[in-house]
Parts: structure tokens; C-alpha cells; sequence
């Protein structure tokens, strides 16, 4: 029992750990760019939402707002100082984009080459429902296509019982003719 | 008719899928193949009172080199870098991101495959470029136009591939 909670309480520790790091993402390194940086706090929030908008060239899983590497710092550095000077977002993403290519961008923009890529899932999901909705109408019309020969059923029926016209199973049904 | 379908698809995919296998997914062209090279006017490393500016590249094919002490790629790069230039390549350097009395220490002490060697202390004009790292090496034309970027150091074999075909061509253009 003792063993259970001790684990518990380990795990907590290390997970509250975690989380404290996750938060420390403001402290990087030699480039430290603090809240007081920056003359508005408006502004301070969009670095932030860029800074995860931005893929980093050198460490590419990451985020320019989250990688180490050399080239985040500057690229930080470099939309914190566009930032300062009012550009937009959509302008510093257009600064990044004719530099690194579409790559940085974590969205791909809608353009020529990407019309594909935005528009596969939808286009898959109306093939799908197209292929599901072919097949359960064929399956429906097989099902109520199939109309019983009368006269076959008609000559089973009376020749079981002639007079009730109830089929006994018990009897082996005769060929008709 | 219908019993093909689900092979066809497989065959599709599977092609698809091929294809796909060949492909760098950490590549990032460049994106500057083909503009200009943008304006810059920077200190020249063995003499900061003189600078230079994006015209050194009008007139001749040169290439353009990122370098810097801190970077372990580029000694390995720098004997090939000296082999081209006694071919006869322009080779104009910047020292990127580096201590510029460090970047002179280590060129004497090596040897300089530079025509001309420049500074962007802060690293500003690399991105302006597109640089994300270092060693990377630009080809630009007589106009200044950049033709090819390569990530990584220069070998032989990456010289007489990616390179060189575009080099000569380049010397034949409007010569």
C-alpha cells in the first residue's frame, strides 16, 4: 500500500516538473525576449501565436517559438523587431515565406500547388460516401428485385393441402408438372 | 470488372507510395533560386572601414560561402574550397554569425580560398538569404542572380554534380 502511494506521489513530482519546463519556454537562452520587450502587450501576444505558427528550418519538428537553435533565436529576434515596426501577421508569414519557402509556414497556404492537398479529404470523403451509397442501392434492388414465381408457390401450396392450402413441412415438396 | 478495383487502387497506392520514399522530407529549397541577390552593404572582414555591397557579384560567376569558426562542416569544407580556387573559382565568403578576429586567426592559419570576405555579425543578412545554418554556398551569375544554393559542405562529388554543370554554363553566359 505504502509502495502505491509513494509511486503516486514520484509521478506527481515528476509531471509538475514537466509542466513547470513547459512553461519555461519564455527563458531561451542568449536571446531572451521578455513580456517588457515588448511597447504593448498586444504585441507580446501575437509573438507568441506566430512564434508557434513557424516551423524552425534548422530543428524542423519544432516551433520557431519553441527550438533552441541559433536560427529561432534570430528569427525571433527578426518578428519581434517586425512586430515593433507594425507589420502584420499576414506580412511577417509573407516576409518568412519569400525567404524560407512554404515549408516554415505550418499551414500551407491555399495556392496552385496545394489546392490538391487542402481538398483531398474532402474529395476522398464524397468518393467514400459515393462508393457506400452505390453499394447499399444495389443491395436494396437485389432485395426487391427478387419477385416469386406465382404459379410455382400457387402449385406447392395446394398440392401440401389441398384443402387448406397450408404447407406441411413434414412432406417432401413434389416437383410441379 | 469489379474484383480489379481493390488491386488497382493497391497498385496505385503502392506507386504513390514509392515515389514518395525517394523524397527528402527535411529538404527546404531555396527560395531565392532565380532572384537577385539581395542588397546588402557589410564590412569587409579584413578591414571594417571598407564596404561591401551586393555589386561585387555583377560581372562574374562567383560563388557565395557561409562559414564560421563555430562550425565544424566548414574545415572539412575548406580544402575543397581552397582546391576550387586555384581552379580559378571566385569564391566570396561571409563570415556569418562569428568573432571576426577569430574568422582572420583561423584563415591565416589555413589558408583563404576568399576573393572577397565580408561580416554579418548578427546573422540579419542571412536571413534575408534564407540561411539557416552554416556551411552553405550560393551560385550567382554575371547579374547577381542566385542559380543554386547547397545545404552542407562541398566535396568533389557534390561540386562536379550539383555544380559544375551550372558553373560552366553559367561562364559561357553573356561572356
Amino acid at each position: 500500500m505504502s509502495t502505491r502511494w509513494l509511486t503516486g506521489a514520484l509521478l506527481a513530482l515528476v509531471l509538475g516538473t514537466v509542466a513547470l519546463a513547459a512553461q519555461a519556454e519564455v527563458f531561451d537562452q542568449a536571446g531572451i525576449i521578455r513580456p517588457s520587450d515588448f511597447s504593448e502587450p498586444e504585441l507580446e501576444e501575437r509573438y507568441r501565436q506566430l512564434g508557434h505558427q513557424l516551423r524552425c528550418p534548422k530543428c524542423q519538428n519544432q516551433s520557431v517559438g519553441d527550438s533552441d537553435s541559433p536560427i529561432a533565436l534570430d528569427l525571433r529576434r527578426e518578428i519581434r523587431d517586425m512586430l515593433e515596426q507594425g507589420m502584420t501577421d499576414r506580412e511577417i508569414k509573407d516576409f518568412m515565406q519569400q525567404r524560407y519557402g512554404d515549408y516554415i509556414l505550418y499551414q500551407p497556404r491555399m495556392q496552385q500547388s496545394t489546392v490538391l492537398l487542402w481538398s483531398m479529404p474532402v474529395l476522398l470523403l464524397l468518393v467514400g460516401l459515393g462508393v457506400v451509397v452505390t453499394i447499399a442501392r444495389r443491395q436494396r434492388r437485389a432485395a426487391t428485385e427478387f419477385e416469386p414465381d406465382e404459379q410455382a408457390l400457387e402449385a406447392l401450396l395446394s398440392d401440401a393441402h389441398p384443402e387448406s392450402g397450408a404447407v406441411d413441412r413434414s412432406q417432401r415438396p413434389k416437383d410441379s408438372q | 470488372m469489379n474484383r480489379f478495383v481493390p488491386l488497382l487502387v493497391f497498385v496505385l497506392m503502392a506507386g504513390l507510395l514509392y515515389l514518395g520514399l525517394g523524397r527528402d522530407p527535411t529538404a527546404m529549397p531555396s527560395e531565392l533560386v532565380g532572384r537577385a541577390m539581395p542588397e546588402f552593404a557589410l564590412p569587409d572582414l579584413f578591414d571594417a572601414e571598407v564596404e561591401v555591397e551586393e555589386d561585387i557579384f555583377q560581372g562574374e560567376v562567383s560563388l557565395l560561402n557561409v562559414w564560421a569558426t563555430w562550425c565544424p562542416t566548414c574545415y572539412v569544407e575548406h580544402r575543397e574550397l581552397l582546391a576550387l580556387a586555384e581552379q580559378g573559382v571566385r569564391i566570396i565568403g561571409m563570415n556569418y554569425k562569428d568573432d571576426p578576429a577569430e574568422a582572420r586567426r583561423v584563415l591565416a592559419q589555413t589558408g583563404d580560398p576568399y576573393a572577397i570576405n565580408f561580416v554579418d555579425l548578427d546573422g540579419r543578412f542571412g536571413i534575408h538569404l534564407g540561411v539557416f545554418g552554416a556551411p552553405e554556398t550560393y551560385l550567382v551569375d554575371r547579374q547577381g542572380k542566385i542559380r543554386h544554393r547547397h545545404v552542407g559542405a562541398i566535396d568533389q562529388a557534390i561540386w562536379a554534380t550539383d555544380f559544375e554543370p551550372l558553373y560552366r554554363q553559367l561562364l559561357e553566359e553573356g561572356s
